[in-house]
């Protein structure tokens, strides 16, 4: 009996000890490396601040929010707002379109970088490979709203340049604005053209952590340029590629919101309204908060599903993952 | 990745607008003043209280300065890009006569309407809403809540002398501005005179000399404009050999539909009511549907320029400045035209098909609402509603007409207000340019008091060619408002504004896919359902409620 109190007590003893122990290596940790954490400091708080801070705002979804009782005392009205975007009449219409065009984009647009950055990998003469591209990058910098401009300028029926090319080669000109089906096609092929260049940079970083005595060997055993970026180049660069894509996918419902607006008008509707246009209308221009709200919620959460279910699949097939 | 950042702004925003501390003169303010409106609210029966002994002390009842020790107050309205708010000469000299200055937060004009459901969710007000076109619903929502005062009692208690007296001898200007619960929460745009409901359209004077067509005999019939259009589009009236011209512009026809649908004997192009009190809903009439047969057959033969849907108002004017347009709307023909005021470009003569007698023309209420409202966040309301009223007097409106005596116009005769124009600043294209950068009151609905006096001795021939036109072209059609000035209740509003999201945007969608022929008119019965099955038999019953409760009060 006194023997196994005494047991009791010292467990008790040692795991009051080891819990002090693990309180004080945590500080002891962080006093170590404080300077590390003072420079994470300012990252974490602006997510803390700036993306956590505004979920508290979320909660309208769930209300019905009037501007002089506030966020916190406006009356609940339960999954109502979520309801009614449910049975609206253009909720598939909605998805189908975020979905296509965002598909569309993935599709067209995630490979292109990749092959360009293999192919700027290849260039050796200094100067050409930097004209290239600067040339390239250059569209990256252009403002979505001068963008949308030149695409309306440019596809204008009396007066684009483009659609003149077309007709003085003898073909009769599509109407790009205002066609539905030209709509996913010029958004997506504008946004290529805008963003392709830039989008190599990150590959290119991750190409020159290739081992040039890798490429040296595979010289003296023979290996062509093709079978080289084949067995070399792309298998280093694989884990990037995967990454990248995974958050591509993540954000497969929130497709870039002003370049639709600014192309949108009531001809192309049928395939260029998307759910971000559909909650700037609602939340901003009738001013039906709540109900907004309500749809970029069901938005994020489904983007944070795929999110999930797609490094889920990644991680599962090969190695690399998000987490 | 950009996407995922964007998704909760909405209510991001709104969270940090709020975090904000408001600034601290007005915090005990307007929590006093929250508190007592939000008292007032829950009890029910006592009515809320506006202003408080301390701000009403500070006040003149009579006479300039309108308070004794001067204060700072701000104030929210449009900037149509003539000139700052603070630089302008009307503001300036009201200040040294009222003794009130501003700090003013002006977004732009295009951008306005955004601006301004952000402020009212971010729980920080302006002072004062001036010329900021507050929509009934908001009038309706936002006074419900609170966050706008109600000026009824502030008005026949004497701070508002001037529209008071407009108010007594006019009591259907009280009824139009009054909301279902009796409170008067933004103040008017009172111009009895005016008549356009919409911009009226123009010919292109030059097109119509080049074919040889008089005034009198400018079509009068949907046919007849028909055959002028084709004229237009194939005898190269502007006479460059290319086939360049437009017969009819638009702008997604927002700008010619409430005219040409009075060919079918439609007064407006959503809720109007007929001579008998019955309200009707436009997009959902036969007439609606003769219209889009006639439109499609326009642009079916290039006579609708086919940009209509893509282009913006500004390409639109482009083609209006090389003289590529034959018939457009706008204020006046030469602000597409570009150049000086000119008598040569007609205006449009309203015509009929030949489903009805006479075609149905609209014309301006007389009244315009939300021009002014005071926030709950506003520390001397009393003070602001005296400011206010001077625009209701002769001397205030024409000081925020057309700024200060001396500077674009000089009085003659002080008794029966003859007035004269000062030679024009070199510098400015037009009096409008140069009035642009006196007064707030250009382009924005501002509330004042357009009386005929204002006019007075300052019509060119210009304006009495344009007054002639009214008076041969639209006053001689019987014209009729759409529909009466009228505030709904917040429940039928708040049902009102979630029917209509997914339809309007709906209706907009098959008018420009039945008149491009993307859907066959044949579609009509499927869209006439769909629209139906979204409600638009519930939206003429709130209306058609609304209305009668306005005829009968």
């Amino acid at each position: 009996m006194q023997k196994n109190m005494s047991d009791t007590v010292q467990v008790k003893g040692r795991s009051q000890a080891s819990a002090q122990d693990k309180r004080h290596t945590f500080w002891k940790r962080i006093s170590r490396n404080w300077e590390l954490y003072l420079l994470i400091a300012p990252a974490f708080l602006y997510f803390l601040i700036f993306h956590y801070g505004p979920m508290y705002g979320i909660q309208i979804a769930f209300k019905n929010f009037l501007p002089a009782r506030g966020i916190t005392d406006s009356p609940w009205v339960g999954f109502d707002h979520f309801i009614r975007f449910f049975n609206s009449y253009y909720f598939w219409d909605l998805i189908r379109n975020t979905l296509t065009i965002s598909l569309y984009q993935l599709i067209v647009g995630f490979p292109l970088p990749i092959l360009l950055a293999l192919a700027f990998n290849e260039i050796r003469n200094g100067w050409f490979k930097r004209t290239v591209q600067t040339v390239t990058y250059a569209p990256h910098f252009i403002s979505v709203v001068v963008m949308a401009g030149i695409i309306v300028t440019f596809l204008s029926p009396s007066t684009g340049i483009i659609v003149k090319m077309i007709e003085w080669m003898g073909f009769s000109s599509p109407a790009f604005l205002t066609d539905p089906a030209w709509f996913k096609t010029m958004y997506v092929l504008s946004g290529v053209w805008q963003s392709t260049g830039w989008g190599t940079i990150i590959y290119l970083a991750a190409l020159s952590a290739v081992d040039p005595q890798l490429h040296e060997a595979a010289i003296v055993d023979g290996a062509s340029r093709w079978r080289r970026i084949w067995s070399i180049n792309i298998p280093t660069i694989i884990p990037t590629i995967t990454i990248l894509l995974i958050l591509n996918v993540g954000s497969i419902l929130g497709v870039g919101f002003e370049k639709i607006l600014l192309l949108q008008n009531p001809l192309n509707m049928s395939s260029s309204d998307v759910i971000d246009t559909f909650v700037y209308r609602t939340g901003l221009l009738n001013v039906q908060y709540s109900f907004s709200t309500a749809v970029g919620l069901f938005n994020s959460v489904v983007n944070a599903l795929l999110l999930i279910a797609v490094n889920q699949v990644a991680r599962k097939t090969s190695e690399h993952s998000l987490w | 990745m950009k996407g995922s950042f964007r998704t909760h702004s909405g209510s991001s925003t709104s969270f940090f607008q709020r975090f904000k501390a408001p600034r601290t003169a007005t915090l005990v303010l307007s929590i006093v003043l929250g508190t007592s409106l939000l008292a007032g609210c829950s009890s029910g029966s006592s009515e809320p209280q506006v202003g408080s002994a301390e701000s009403a002390a500070n006040v003149n009842k009579e006479g300039f300065p309108i308070v004794k020790e001067k204060i700072t107050l701000s104030m929210m309205g449009p900037d149509v890009g003539m000139q700052n708010w603070k630089d302008m000469p009307a503001f300036q000299e009201m200040e040294k006569l009222s003794n009130i200055s501003f700090k003013f937060e002006n977004p732009p004009l295009d951008s306005f309407e955004t601006k301004k459901n952000l402020v009212f969710a971010s729980g920080e007000y302006p002072d004062i809403f001036y010329a900021s076109s507050l929509t009934q619903a908001d009038e309706v929502n936002y006074g419900s809540q609170g966050i706008l005062l109600p000026l009824e009692d502030l008005i026949d208690n004497g701070y508002a002398p001037n529209l008071k007296k407009v108010l007594d001898e006019n009591p259907a200007i009280r009824k139009s501005i009054t909301t279902p619960d009796g409170h008067i929460y933004s103040l008017p745009v009172i111009n009895q005179q005016s008549i356009w409901y919409r911009s009226p359209m123009w010919y292109n004077g030059d097109f119509l000399e080049a074919l040889n067509v008089k005034e009198a005999d400018l079509p009068k019939t949907t046919e007849e404009l028909y055959d002028l259009l084709v004229r237009f589009r194939d005898e190269d009236p502007n006479g460059n050999g290319k086939k360049d011209e437009i017969p009819l512009a638009s702008v997604k026809l927002d700008d010619v539909r409430s005219w040409l649908l009075g060919a079918w004997g439609i007064y407006g192009e959503d809720i109007y009511n007929d001579a008998n009190g019955k309200v009707h809903f436009a997009r959902t009439e036969d007439g609606y549907r003769e219209f889009l047969t006639y439109m499609n057959r326009l642009w079916s033969e290039k006579l609708l320029d086919h940009e209509t849907f893509s282009q913006t108002p500004d390409q639109k004017k482009a083609k209006g400045a090389s003289n590529q347009l034959g018939l457009f709307q706008d204020w006046h023909a030469y602000f597409t035209h570009g150049g000086k005021p000119t008598t040569k470009d007609p205006m449009f003569i309203p015509v009929k098909s030949d489903a009805v007698d006479k075609p149905a023309v609209a014309i301006h209420p007389g009244l315009s609402t939300g021009a002014f409202a005071i926030t709950e966040s506003n520390p001397a309301p009393e003070a602001s509603l005296r400011w206010v009223d001077y625009m209701y007097s002769y001397d205030g409106a024409m000081l925020f007409d057309k700024g200060p005596e001396g500077l674009i116009y000089e009085t003659v005769n002080k008794e029966d207000h003859t007035k004269k124009w000062k030679p024009l600043p070199s510098e400015y294209n037009s009096r409008e340019d140069y009035r642009g950068t006196l007064t707030p009151n250009y382009g924005t609905p501002a509330p004042t008091l357009l009386s005929p006096d204002l006019q007075k001795g300052l019509k060119e021939d210009f304006d009495l060619w344009v007054d002639k036109q009214n008076e041969e072209k639209i006053l001689a059609y019987d014209p009729q408002p759409p529909f009466p000035i009228l505030y709904l209740t917040p429940e039928e509003q708040s049902e009102i504004s979630s029917l209509r999201a997914d339809m309007d945007t709906y209706i907009q969608q098959m008018e420009a896919k039945f008149v491009t022929g993307q859907e066959p008119l044949s579609g009509w019965d499927n869209y006439l359902a769909t629209v139906k099955q979204m409600g638009s038999d519930r939206i003429i019953e709130i209306y058609q409620a609304a209305y009668d409760r306005w005829k009968n009060s």
